[in-house]
This record gives C-alpha cells, sequence and structure tokens, in this order.
C-alpha cells in the first residue's frame, strides 16, 4: 500500500510537470530561419505575429516565440533582401524550418568574393555585380568570358570569337590588353599566372559555371596580387540532385561543332549529416574559322590560311560533408587546344598555340566550434606551345614552349567576436614559375628564359555591424612579401637570328624581396531594405610578372630586354556610390538602380620605355624597350546601373560607365628618349561603354537580347596616328547579341544564339578582323 | 522547378552507373594524355666535287670564285638550316645563314663566295633537320699569286615604277640591266631581281627596293603570285642605312672589289627600305653575283619611280 500510494504520488506529479510542460509548449512556436538558395542561417530576420510582438533570429536563424493563443498562429517572416512571408502554424510547433526566398529571383543572397567569407550580399559595403545562373541562361555565349560583357563597367576583348587565343575582361580604367590588373578566381583559386598574369579563358566551360561574382575596385586587402581594378570570382556548379545528366551538341557558323557532357550527383550517406557530391564533365569543340587577316596582309602573304580552333577539356570534383559541419573537396580538371592562328607553310597545321593545362585542387571547409575554416591547395600547370613559321627572305620556324606553373596554400579562419564582428584572418602562401624557351628549327638557337616566384601573405578583417545591421564596416589589411629568384635568360647555340641578343644574356638574375601593404576600410548606411550610400578606401597592387622579368625578345615595334628589378605596381582606390529602389510599390516595385564613382591613383605603373639604344633585329633598327616602373596615373569614372524584374519571367537590364585614365606623369630612363607620355590617356580603355539587355522566358519561346556599346579607345601609349587604323584611336561599335531557346519534348532544350546580330566588323591594332555575325544553334539533353 | 526541367532522379541512379560515368572521364583524360616517344634521325652532308667546284687544298686568288655544292639529307626528316661560313684563325665569319625547308628530296645548291686575302680560308657548311641533328663538311682555300678581281657591268641611269605607276616599267633584270613591264615580263619571269615599292613605315616614308622571291612582294605586284621563279635578292640594309658607302666610292669602282667586299651578308634581307636618294646599297642576286645600287632619285609616292645606277658583277 504504501508503495502504492508513494507511486501515486510520483504518478501525479509527473503528470503535473508533463501537463505544465504541455501548457507551457503550446504557447509558444520555434525553429530556424534559412536562406532558401543557398540554405545558410538569417540571423537577424524578424518574427512577428503582431506589430509589437515579435522576436529577432539568433545567430543561427534561430527563434522560440512565445506568448501565442488559440491553436494556430499566423507569423510573419521579413528580412532585408527577402521577400515577407506569412506562414500559419500549430502553436506548439518547434524545430519549423523557414526557408526566405531572395526579393528578387535572380541574386544571390550571399557572397563570398569580397569578403572570402560566406557574407551576405545587402551586408557588404562594396560594389559587387552578379551574374547569375537566369542570365548566363539567357545569353548567347560560346565562352564564359562574354556573359561578362553585358555587367557594366566591363572593359572586354575577344578579338576573334572563339578563336582567339586569349580574352581579356578588366575593369575600372583598367587596359584591356593585359588580363594583370584584374583578379580571375575559379571558386575562390586564384587563377592569373604569375609568368604573365593573365588567365586562359578558354579552359573554362561555361555549362560548369552557375555564377560570377564581380567585386568592383581594389581588393588586395583580403587577396593580395592583382586584385587593383577588381576581382572576379566564377561560381562552378554544385550537384543538386541524386543524380542528373546534361548532354549537349551545337552547332554553328564557320562549321563549328561541339559537345558536351556533364554529370553529377549526390549521395546520403546513412550516418546523418554525411553526403558525397560528385561532378564531371567534358567538352569538345572545333571550327574551320575563317581569316582573321587584313585584306592586304591576304594580298601581300600567300600563305596565310583560315584561323581555326580544336579543343577539348574534361574535369571531375567531389566533395565528402561529414555531419554537415565538415567539407573535404577534390578537383581535377584538364583541357588542350590547339588554336590555328592562320598562317601555314611547311607545318602541317601552320602556325598554332597549343595549350595543354591541367589543375589540381584539394580543399576543407568546416565548423569547429565559433570558427569556420576555409583551406584550399592549389597547383595550376599550363604547358604552352606556339609554332611559328613564316617565308620572306628564306624560311623561318621555331616554337615557343613555355611550362607555366601557379601552386600554393589558402587559408582562412573566421569567427564572430560578440554579434557587432565577424573577424577573418589568414595566410596564404603561393608559388609561380616559368620555365621557356624559343626553339628555332631554320637555326642553331634556342632560347631560355626561367623565374620563380614565391608570395607568402597575412591577413587580417573585420566585418562590423552597428545599429542593427544598418551601418557595415568593412576593416582589412594584407601584408605580402614576394621574392623573385632563379631569374635566367640565355641563348644555346646561338646564329644570326639571335645573336642581337647576346649581350642581354644573363644565367644568374639578381634576386630580390618586393613587399605590399594593401589596407581596406569601407562603410555603409542602409535606412531600409533597398537603399544605402556606401563610402570607401582601399589599395590595390599588381605584382611585376616574370614575362617581364625575366624575357628579352621581339615585340611589337621593337625589342623587349628583361627587367629583374621591376617592382609591383600600385593603385590607391576612393570610391562612393547608392543603391535605391524609387518605388516601393506597384509594377516598378522591383526596379533596382545603382551608382557609383571612383577616384583612383596609381603609381610605379608598369609600361614599355625606351632605354635610349635601338637594336637591329634583322630588318633594321629598332627601339630596345623595357618594362619599368615609370608614371603614376590617374583614373577615376562613374557607373550607373538599372535592373527591373517586371515579374520572375521577364527581366531588363542597362548599365552605363565612364572612365577617364590618364599618365600624370612620365619618368624617362634614357636622357634621350624624345617620348613624353605626360596627359596621355592610357590604351584600350573605352571612356564610354554602355550595356542593356533583357529576358523573357515563357511557356512558348524564351528569349534574351542584350546590346554593348563599346566607346573609342587609343591604340598607342603616345595616343598618336595608327597607319593601320587610320586614326588614333579605334573606332567605337555597338553589337547586339540574340537568343532563343525553349524545351522541347520531356527531356530536351533546343536554342539558337546569335552574336553580333548586325555583323559589325571590328578590327584590332594589326587591322585583323572579328568574326562578326556568328549563330549558333544547341540542342541539348537533361535527365 | 520549372516543368520542363528534365532531371528525373529515376533514371539514372544507382552507384553502377555513377561508376560508368567516372571511367569514362578518367578515360578521356588519360586519353588526352598520351605523348609519343621523340625519335631523332640523323642528318648528313657532302659537299660536290669536280671541275665546277672548289676541291679542299685548292689555291684561288683574292676575288677569286669559291664554288661549293651542297648535297644533305635529313634522313626522313626535313632539312631546316643552312650555314656556311668562313675561318680564319680563330675568326670565324657567317656568309650565310638561312632557313630552308627540304623534305625527303633532300638538298642540293650551289653557292659561290669570293676569296679573301688570308692566307687559307677553312669553309665550313652546316645543315640541321627538324630533330636539331647537325652535320657538317668543310674544305680548305688557300690564297694564290695576284688577284682575281673580276669586271663589272655599269647599268643606268635606269628609271623603275613604282607599284601604281602606269606609265614606267617594274621589273629589273639586275644582270643584264633590262627591263620589263607586266606585259613584257611574260616568259622573263626567271631574269627578274628587283622591284621598287612606296608605302609608310614607322611614320616614315620609304622608297624600297625588293625582289619576286621576298613574300610580301605580292601584295605590290599580284601578278608575281603566278610566278613559277621568284628570284631572291638580297640588299645589305645595314651599309645603305649607315651610308658605309658614299656615292663617289660607287662611282670610283671599276671592278668587282668593292662590290664582294662591300657586302655584309649578316644584314640582309630581300626587302631595303628607305632607299633614299645618295643611298648605295650592296646586294647579291639569287644567281651569286653581287652588285651595288646607287639611288639617284627617289619619289615618295605610289605613282612615283626610283632613278637607279647598278654596278654588277660580269
Amino acid at each position: 500500500m504504501y508503495t502504492t500510494g508513494i507511486t501515486r504520488w510520483l504518478l501525479i506529479i509527473l503528470l503535473m510537470a508533463l501537463s505544465s510542460t504541455g501548457l507551457h509548449a503550446q504557447q509558444c512556436v520555434g525553429g530556424q530561419v534559412l536562406d532558401g538558395s543557398s540554405g545558410y542561417p538569417l540571423p537577424g530576420a524578424s518574427i512577428a505575429v503582431n506589430p509589437g510582438q515579435g522576436v529577432i533570429a539568433g545567430r543561427n536563424g534561430q527563434f522560440n516565440l512565445c506568448g501565442l493563443q488559440g491553436d494556430s498562429v499566423s507569423i510573419s517572416f521579413s528580412y532585408i533582401g527577402y521577400k515577407t512571408v506569412r506562414i500559419t502554424f500549430r502553436v506548439g510547433s518547434s524545430n519549423i524550418l523557414v526557408t526566405m526566398q531572395p526579393e528578387t529571383s535572380e541574386i544571390e543572397t550571399f557572397v563570398v568574393t569580397a569578403t572570402r567569407t560566406d557574407s551576405r550580399i545587402v551586408n557588404t559595403p562594396v560594389r559587387i555585380n552578379q551574374l547569375g545562373p537566369k542570365l548566363i541562361t539567357s545569353l548567347p555565349v560560346q565562352s564564359i568570358d562574354e556573359v561578362l560583357k553585358v555587367a557594366t563597367g566591363i572593359n572586354y576583348s575577344r578579338p576573334f570569337g572563339i578563336l582567339s587565343t586569349k580574352a581579356t575582361v578588366t575593369m575600372r580604367g583598367m587596359s584591356g590588353k593585359e588580363q594583370g590588373r584584374v583578379l580571375i578566381l575559379v571558386d575562390g583559386i586564384p587563377m592569373n599566372k604569375s609568368d604573365g598574369g593573365g588567365f586562359d579563358w578558354n579552359m573554362l566551360d561555361a555549362a560548369m559555371v552557375r555564377r560570377i561574382e564581380v567585386t568592383k575596385g581594389a581588393g588586395s586587402a583580403i587577396y593580395g596580387g592583382n586584385a587593383m581594378g577588381g576581382i572576379i570570382n566564377i561560381i562552378t556548379r554544385k550537384p543538386e540532385a541524386p543524380l542528373f545528366v546534361n548532354a549537349g551538341l551545337e552547332y554553328g557558323t564557320y562549321n563549328t561543332i561541339g559537345g558536351k557532357f556533364v554529370a553529377g550527383g549526390n549521395f546520403k550517406i546513412k550516418k546523418p549529416g554525411d553526403q558525397w557530391t560528385w561532378m564531371a564533365n567534358t567538352f569538345y569543340r572545333q571550327s574551320d574559322g575563317y581569316v582573321t587577316q587584313s585584306e592586304a596582309d591576304v594580298k601581300s602573304n600567300p600563305y596565310i590560311v583560315n584561323s581555326d580552333l580544336r579543343e577539348t577539356g574534361a574535369g571531375f570534383r567531389t566533395a565528402y560533408s561529414i555531419g554537415g559541419k565538415h567539407t573535404i573537396g577534390a578537383s581535377l580538371n584538364y583541357y588542350n587546344d590547339n588554336r590555328g592562328t592562320g598562317e601555314k607553310v611547311h607545318q602541317p597545321r601552320g602556325n598554332t598555340t597549343d595549350h595543354d593545362s591541367y589543375g589540381v585542387n584539394l580543399n576543407y571547409r568546416g565548423q569547429l566550434g565559433k570558427y569556420s575554416i576555409l583551406s584550399a591547395a592549389y597547383f595550376l600547370n599550363e604547358d604552352y606551345r606556339k609554332v611559328n613559321e613564316y617565308l620572306k627572305d628564306d624560311y623561318t620556324w621555331y616554337d615557343v614552349l613555355s611550362t607555366r606553373r601557379d601552386y600554393g596554400w589558402l587559408t582562412s579562419i573566421t569567427r564572430p567576436l560578440g554579434d557587432q564582428h565577424k573577424v577573418t584572418g589568414g595566410f596564404d602562401f603561393r608559388n609561380g614559375s616559368v620555365d621557356a624557351w624559343d626553339k628555332y628549327y631554320t637555326s642553331t638557337d634556342i632560347v631560355y628564359n626561367a623565374g620563380k616566384m614565391n608570395t607568402l601573405s597575412f591577413f587580417l578583417q573585420d566585418e562590423i555591424g552597428l545599429l542593427q545591421e544598418k551601418v557595415r564596416i568593412l576593416a582589412g589589411l594584407r601584408y605580402d612579401v614576394a621574392g623573385f629568384h632563379d631569374g635566367s635568360f640565355y641563348i644555346e647555340t646561338p646564329s644570326q637570328e639571335t645573336e642581337f641578343m647576346d649581350i642581354y644574356q644573363d644565367k644568374a638574375m639578381p634576386t630580390h624581396i618586393r613587399s605590399a601593404l594593401s589596407p581596406r576600410i569601407s562603410a555603409h548606411y542602409r535606412w531600409n531594405s533597398s537603399n544605402r550610400v556606401y563610402l570607401g578606401y582601399s589599395r590595390g597592387f599588381r605584382p611585376a610578372v616574370l614575362d617581364d622579368m625575366c624575357r628579352s625578345g621581339r615585340i611589337k615595334g621593337g625589342f623587349k630586354i628583361a627587367s629583374p628589378d621591376l617592382k609591383p605596381e600600385y593603385l590607391s582606390n576612393f570610391e562612393a556610390g547608392t543603391d535605391f529602389k524609387p518605388f516601393r510599390s506597384g509594377i516598378l516595385r522591383l526596379l533596382t538602380m545603382e551608382a557609383s564613382a571612383y577616384y583612383s591613383l596609381g603609381t610605379d605603373f608598369q609600361y614599355y620605355v625606351t632605354n635610349g639604344q635601338t637594336i637591329d633585329m634583322g630588318f633594321g633598327e629598332r627601339p630596345i624597350f623595357i618594362r619599368a616602373n615609370i608614371s603614376e596615373v590617374e583614373i577615376y569614372g562613374a557607373e550607373f546601373s538599372a535592373n527591373y524584374e517586371i515579374v520572375p519571367s521577364v527581366t531588363m537590364f542597362a548599365g552605363y560607365a565612364y572612365a577617364s585614365a590618364k599618365i600624370l606623369d612620365y619618368t624617362k630612363i634614357a636622357e634621350n628618349d624624345t617620348i613624353d607620355l605626360f596627359g596621355k590617356t592610357m590604351t584600350d580603355v573605352p571612356a564610354n561603354i554602355v550595356t542593356a539587355g533583357v529576358s523573357w522566358q515563357n511557356r512558348i519561346l524564351n528569349a534574351g537580347l542584350t546590346f554593348r556599346y563599346t566607346g573609342a579607345m587609343f591604340i598607342n601609349d603616345q595616343n598618336t596616328w595608327d597607319e593601320l587604323v587610320q586614326s588614333d584611336q579605334y573606332p567605337a561599335y555597338s553589337t547586339v547579341d540574340l537568343k532563343f531557346w525553349r524545351p522541347v519534348f520531356r527531356y530536351c532544350h533546343v536554342s539558337l544564339g546569335i552574336q553580333n546580330l548586325f555583323d559589325v566588323k571590328i578590327y584590332d591594332s594589326k587591322y585583323n578582323v572579328g568574326p562578326g555575325r556568328f549563330i549558333t544553334a544547341g540542342f541539348e539533353v537533361k535527365f | 522547378m520549372n516543368r520542363f526541367n528534365c532531371i528525373n532522379n529515376s533514371v539514372l541512379q544507382g552507384p553502377g552507373r555513377t561508376l560508368w560515368l567516372f571511367l569514362f572521364f578518367i578515360f578521356v583524360v588519360g586519353l588526352n594524355s598520351c605523348r609519343k616517344e621523340e625519335e631523332i634521325n640523323r642528318t648528313a652532308i657532302i659537299l660536290k666535287t669536280g671541275v665546277a667546284y672548289t676541291s679542299s687544298g685548292e689555291i684561288v686568288s683574292p676575288g677569286g670564285k669559291i664554288n661549293i655544292g651542297v648535297l644533305a639529307s635529313g634522313a626522313g626528316t626535313a632539312l631546316t638550316y643552312l650555314r656556311i661560313e668562313r675561318i680564319i684563325g680563330q675568326d670565324t665569319s657567317v656568309q650565310l645563314d638561312r632557313g630552308i625547308y627540304a623534305g625527303n628530296e633532300g638538298y642540293d645548291e650551289d653557292f659561290s663566295f669570293p676569296k679573301g686575302l688570308a692566307e687559307s680560308e677553312i669553309w665550313r657548311v652546316l645543315v640541321m633537320n627538324a630533330d636539331r641533328d647537325t652535320a657538317t663538311a668543310s674544305l680548305l682555300v688557300r690564297k694564290g699569286e695576284g688577284v682575281d678581281y673580276g669586271p663589272i657591268h655599269h647599268y643606268g641611269p635606269i628609271e623603275v615604277g613604282m607599284q601604281n605607276n602606269a606609265s614606267t616599267t617594274c621589273f629589273l633584270d639586275l644582270a643584264n640591266g633590262a627591263i620589263y613591264d607586266a606585259v613584257t615580263v611574260s616568259g622573263n619571269e626567271s631574269a627578274i631581281d628587283l622591284v621598287p615599292y612606296f608605302y609608310y613605315t614607322s611614320g616614315l616614308p620609304s622608297p624600297s627596293l625588293t625582289c619576286p622571291g621576298y613574300t610580301s612582294t605580292v601584295g605590290y605586284y599580284p601578278i608575281i603570285s603566278n610566278w613559277t621563279v621568284k628570284n631572291t635578292t638580297l640588299f645589305d640594309y645595314y651599309t645603305s642605312d649607315n651610308q658605309l658607302v658614299t656615292p663617289s666610292q660607287f662611282d670610283a669602282a671599276l671592278n668587282d672589289s668593292l662590290l664582294v667586299t662591300a657586302y655584309n651578308p649578316s644584314k640582309v634581307s630581300g626587302n631595303c627600305k628607305y632607299a633614299y636618294a645618295g643611298r648605295v646599297i650592296p646586294f647579291k642576286t639569287c644567281q651569286g653575283k653581287y652588285g651595288m645600287i646607287k639611288v639617284i632619285q627617289a619619289d615618295e609616292n605610289e605613282e612615283g619611280s626610283i632613278l637607279l645606277e647598278i654596278k654588277i658583277q660580269q
């Protein structure tokens, strides 16, 4: 009985406790608020039943809203940049996952480039342009860099379309001749080669790209070298289904035939939170091409033939996620091309360029307590071969062979400090090298050049949020120290072909160490979800490239000698801008506008200048040039863009950019140098760029139409008359691109792309001509 | 999700298909990585013998001709380079440095050079094939008594039209001082050594002398593209640009002594720019004759002409 009594009392107490808990639970709703596209938590989201009755989501997006009455409750979730949603829940529900969708369908709400962390775009006080999958789909692009030509203020060059051996994408007054002043990242891995600063845009398959982030202005405070004019981060696709396969064929102008294949998937492992993903792709393309040379060249050279193309690539990437907190990934990419450059005398394919490239990347991304860790090791190798043959007095045939290697280890660690700070620190180690030789077959010469550059960097950054995130400050500082070593330039068994270079041989170039300190401070004030003003200062630098430091050889208009003492060039950038939404409601509610203005001062800019001497390379005296830090430049400009998503299926955009880039000071290195570059405008920088486009997706036929106007650009450093172009500037030109596409049957898509609809002829400095109108028809199967 | 999106998870699921896809990509990557080992073919050379050719140890007076006949083979790989050097003691001077392309047929060509003043000269011929394998052959030539400078022809003044000159003929036979127009040149193409043209280069007006064998000449004279024989005349632009021979020296030349010594074989081209009045341009024809051109007057437009005086070995 006694036992029975105690048991009864215990049962009563337990029931009362349970009843009490139950009563309490019934008055609350709890869960987590997540970003619908990325799955990231949304700390700071507002959760409210009525005005004045609500809570703010915690650091991990979690919330618990209590004091509710009744069986169900309608709760409103709102957050800057997201569509407000109201959902009805049963009171007492817990562990609810609420996903919020961005206000516009195109914009990713999290970006990684500006801060090297997963940061909300609205919280990042810099100018960022995003080119998302919807836009990419609507463009008739042959190469992924062509997507960027519709972005506001992008200075874009791909003179021969798919046949181009190189393309350049720059911004903010940086010359379109060189890629080295804008940093290119692929999934955060720096791709600019130490040898020339460039990036082989051809090696990326557009089908593998999910989106592109363009961060304007100097970004060396977090990324170091090359991030002078801005940063372009290409984010590749991730597997979003357990298994998918895309396969496509295309056919186009100049008998261009291509095929691509992408497959991937993800597998849930039995252990909760574990997942294995993989993705693989391959592509092939060939084109008969066309004659790129001028009519005068064709008349005077019977060996001119079509420039043509053969290229193939493949890639594989995989990642294993452990418990949702740690992800280890690896990727392997391979690319090979062979591009005929339009002259053939005796060699089977004539003059060609050939890239044999591969890259390996291992990365780790994890969460250890409050610390988020990103670490990646990469190795990039490019074996480049350029066959040169021509017949003038006699036959000349030589190969340029170059092995360019870049590898490195990048690590950053982020942790929040209190509610207002997110601190990121880290280090990068990079090594770049070139081992190159010109191997002559019509003489005995072999001309070698080699060099290496090691760079070690440390950085620290704080992302500060104040006044309930209305004020955001981004402050950072990075220190890079680089050592140049093993530089050499020498000739083996010289003949008359290269004996003029004899005195410039140097088998042991002096080693040296250079350093750069790159600060950034920028802030914005956002007074509501769509409007902000921002202000910033940042410094960027571009390291000297190995090709300038180690190699002597012919260049257009003369001969250049190696410049092993070359220093980095620097750019200090001041910037202000605003984002605004002129209409809060109505049909123009989703019209957004952005405006920025910048003023940059460059010091130690690298230019080719004459050393006052001349050299006879076999056709008379020519000036000797050397790359030197000789000038100060002043660059300023403004950008304005507007995006209007009428409905999710119809999007319009327009942009205008003005840039002025002038040389403020010119320090001659030779007394007899008669050139004065003071006040001259930098070459290959259009003063005006206009872009516009519209995309309409519907059940019958999807369509994308884009327009680009590229203003006139000076041709040479001295802004003088050019005999070939018959002007001192390349003329301005406009192009219109058009694409139609639609699904057919259950698994298929067809598309028709027309680039340069009105067949505008665009010429380069040698008066070589671009491809004109280029039409591509595509067929794709997706499972 | 778009209703037309073709992703169908049920169709291709399973580790077996995944493995196949993975193996396919490994295969593609591996296929592209294959490379063949390089083989090197050996080059061979002999110098021709006989009465027409100078034999090793032969005595030749200064100014006399050294005749060298070259027979070479790349043994299955194209021959791509020929160099002929004159070696006097420790001093080596390159007399001919030429890129060539001779396939399975091999290389067969004769050359002649003037004997210098040295007591003995070694003439070395080097050929190389596309595998960069080289072979050499040499002959020793001793100095003979006296001198053997030869007689010359003196032509001029001869007016030759630029590329767009409708009234003056353009095609010049240097050996005979004969000039042809687009009609009369028919049947005489193999005799043409010089054509002039005018253009701007490096911002400067340039009356220029070129030859049918220089590739870009067809841009100014399209008719040449149909010629089966296109002679290459090598002009010594260095001596011309630096005015190392004066018009009075040209006028004083009575034999080929100056003609052969003024010609610097290391600075020659089939195209000679800046042929301004007063310049003297040494040259060597495709047939091995040395000569000099004195520019008397040169128009600076495409419709003009150039007035030349020529001295050439007989």
